[in-house]
């Protein structure tokens, strides 16, 4: 009699894959250009070193995106996994035609982790705040944590340019004012955002 | 109230009370190991203590595979790579610390390099690196206040690149800890008061932080009231064993209870505050303790309240309203550090730990980049943390 236990294989959430893929698509074409506009993240991003690398990635071998720190600018990298089935250790992340060409994974300098598709999601829609995530544990970090806090600070500013004051309200413990120079900078940054994002959308695909 | 979310974790098998050290031989076997090196400091062996567990390995039939006893207060990258050549030379199997949080977080990192089969340390820093089975650890504590028996953590200097390195993950909690009244007996009143004063400040950061929850509340509460019951009557009499024994469980509960809830302010201005000025962990949170509670107030005022119940006592807490009992907490943490001061001469405020107050400011700039800080209930920045060490200065 055959075996009616057959092993099963779990389909994947595409939906929330994609949706996933294009916020750290966004985020990363939003985040570029709010190094560059806004003076408090310009001055946390100032603290880092030249040559800094970071990635936000969703685990085992879901969604990510990388930044790189070169010639004191903050660049969105975008990714490209040459083989998404080698140890994450090993494998290799290749730039989107940045300045510095590739970056090895074992070379990135602060790695955060989301442990699961649904985690990312929830915390980049955005349903929950950073601190939250990372009191429920759906965040991890790999890498000196001292830089995730400067990281923190800036991408709660960051959401503060991209939502409405009723939705970043509630994911921060103090959400930034956002006063006219605030608003003008918003404008620019949304501005960027139109701009670069073809690029960046052309290049990932 | 029940968060939406939360997870909770301490595998650590307790073995506390007198002659608890005896079984160290048993549990090892327990877990399969014949031949521990013993990683320690010279203050440990200076005391005595380390006799105590050389005498409880005899007629065991085990080899004590080496004693490391040279660590330093401040537990580096060079000296980890030291302990696991002896580890590796002397055919070791198993990890036995005895001390504070130094020798206990060597222990870790050790255990992480032989246990991973690596030599690069730095590989494994951040959260839930490790991958493979650790080798068995067991811990002795001779203070009784950083519960680095039961957390998940361990940080080590790199200081060719003078960074701190945190390794977080759930498999560095000790195997088992033997809590044992003659392993703090010799603790002089201010360390004593200074350790559990660390405890204490574990366990109400625990219970006030953002990733609190009913496990982690319920060890808490029994640490604040075991603490509040001992600490002073050990520092007046050192030899009281039961309240010696029952200030290490209680610096165990609150490891257990941060550890899963973890701390906010009051640890990221003290980690900052012992960076830059060498004041000792323990007295720079007896001196931040109130101030951190005061801060975030408004976010936490239930919490702090509920708190004078396990603090203050049943007849504090029914004679104080409602609407007082947060308040009342604050001055009763006020009122054991006075205490403290006059019994064995703890700073209540920075002056008199020795900061300068040219330092605040690189003490606030450091604070705000410590990662305990994502768990304050309350946001903290730069001048928020200026000012709230300006009121801890005098």
């Amino acid at each position: 009699m055959a075996n009616p236990y057959l092993p099963i294989k779990p389909g994947r959430k595409w939906i929330k894959e994609v949706i996933v893929k294009s916020v750290f698509l966004f985020m990363g074409t939003a985040l570029e250009s709010a190094a560059r506009r806004d003076p408090d993240i310009k001055k946390e991003i100032d603290t880092w070193d030249n040559g800094f690398t970071m990635m936000m990635n969703v685990l085992p071998f879901g969604p990510y995106m990388t930044f790189e720190k070169t010639a004191g600018k903050f660049c969105y990298r975008g990714v490209r996994i040459k083989d998404r089935k080698n140890d994450i250790k090993e494998r290799e992340v290749k730039g989107n035609g940045g300045e510095s060409g590739n970056i090895k994974l074992q070379d990135i300098d602060l790695i955060v982790n989301f442990k699961n598709i649904e985690s990312a999601f929830l915390a980049l829609t955005p349903q929950m705040g950073t601190p939250q995530a990372y009191a429920e544990r759906r965040l991890l970090v790999r890498g000196n944590l001292a830089r995730v806090m400067s990281f923190s600070r800036c991408l709660n500013i960051l959401l503060a340019h991209l939502y409405p004051r009723f939705v970043y309200a509630s994911l921060m413990k103090r959400p930034p004012r956002m006063g006219l120079k605030k608003q003008l900078i918003r404008l620019m940054i949304m501005t960027d955002i139109a701009l670069g994002l073809p690029g960046h959308i052309l290049r990932s695909t | 109230m029940l968060p939406s979310y939360y997870e909770f974790y301490n595998s650590c098998k307790i073995i506390s009370g007198k002659k608890a050290l005896d079984n160290l031989p048993y549990e090892l076997r327990f877990f399969g190991a014949k031949r521990p090196i013993i990683i320690t400091d010279k203050g440990v062996v200076a005391a005595g203590l380390v006799d105590h567990v050389k005498n409880a390995f005899k007629s065991s039939e085990m080899t004590i595979g080496a004693i490391f006893d040279d660590v330093p207060p401040d537990s580096s990258l060079k000296l980890v790579t030291e302990i696991a050549a002896v580890y590796r030379e002397n055919n070791c199997d198993s990890f036995v610390a005895v001390g504070g949080g130094s020798p206990m977080d060597t222990a870790k990192g050790v255990n992480i390099v032989i246990s991973e089969d690596s030599e690069k340390l730095s590989d494994f820093m951040g959260a839930d690196m490790l991958t493979r089975p650790m080798r068995p650890f067991i811990a002795i504590p001779t203070t009784s206040g950083t519960g680095s028996e039961v957390t998940l953590a361990a940080v080590i200097a790199d200081t060719e690149k003078n960074i701190k390195m945190p390794f977080v993950s759930q498999k560095l909690i000790a195997s088992a800890t033997i809590l044992d009244p003659r392993m703090t007996i010799t603790m002089p009143p201010h360390i004593t008061a200074a350790t559990a004063m660390d405890a204490l400040t574990h366990a109400m950061e625990a219970y006030t932080c953002i990733q609190k929850n009913p496990m982690s509340d319920a060890y808490a509460h029994a640490a604040i009231k075991m603490v509040k019951e001992h600490l002073v009557r050990v520092v007046k009499n050192g030899d009281d064993e039961n309240g010696r024994l029952a200030l290490a469980n209680a610096a165990t509960m609150a490891g257990a209870a941060f550890s899963n809830s973890m701390t906010g302010m009051i640890h990221s201005l003290g980690h900052a505050t012992g960076g830059v000025c060498h004041v000792p962990h323990g007295v720079a949170m007896s001196i931040f303790l109130p101030f951190g509670l005061e801060y975030n107030m408004k976010k936490i005022e239930p919490y702090l309240a509920e708190m004078l119940l396990p603090f203050g006592g049943e007849d504090e807490y029914v004679k104080t309203p409602a609407k007082y009992r947060a308040r009342r907490l604050i001055e009763l943490v006020r009122q054991l550090r006075r205490e403290l001061r006059d019994l064995c001469g703890l700073p209540m405020t920075l002056k008199e730990a020795g900061v300068s107050e040219s330092a605040l400011e690189t003490i606030a700039r450091l604070s705000i980049d410590d990662p305990a800080l994502t768990f304050n209930p309350e946001e903290l920045e730069y001048e928020d943390a200026l000012e709230v060490l300006k009121q801890a200065y005098q």
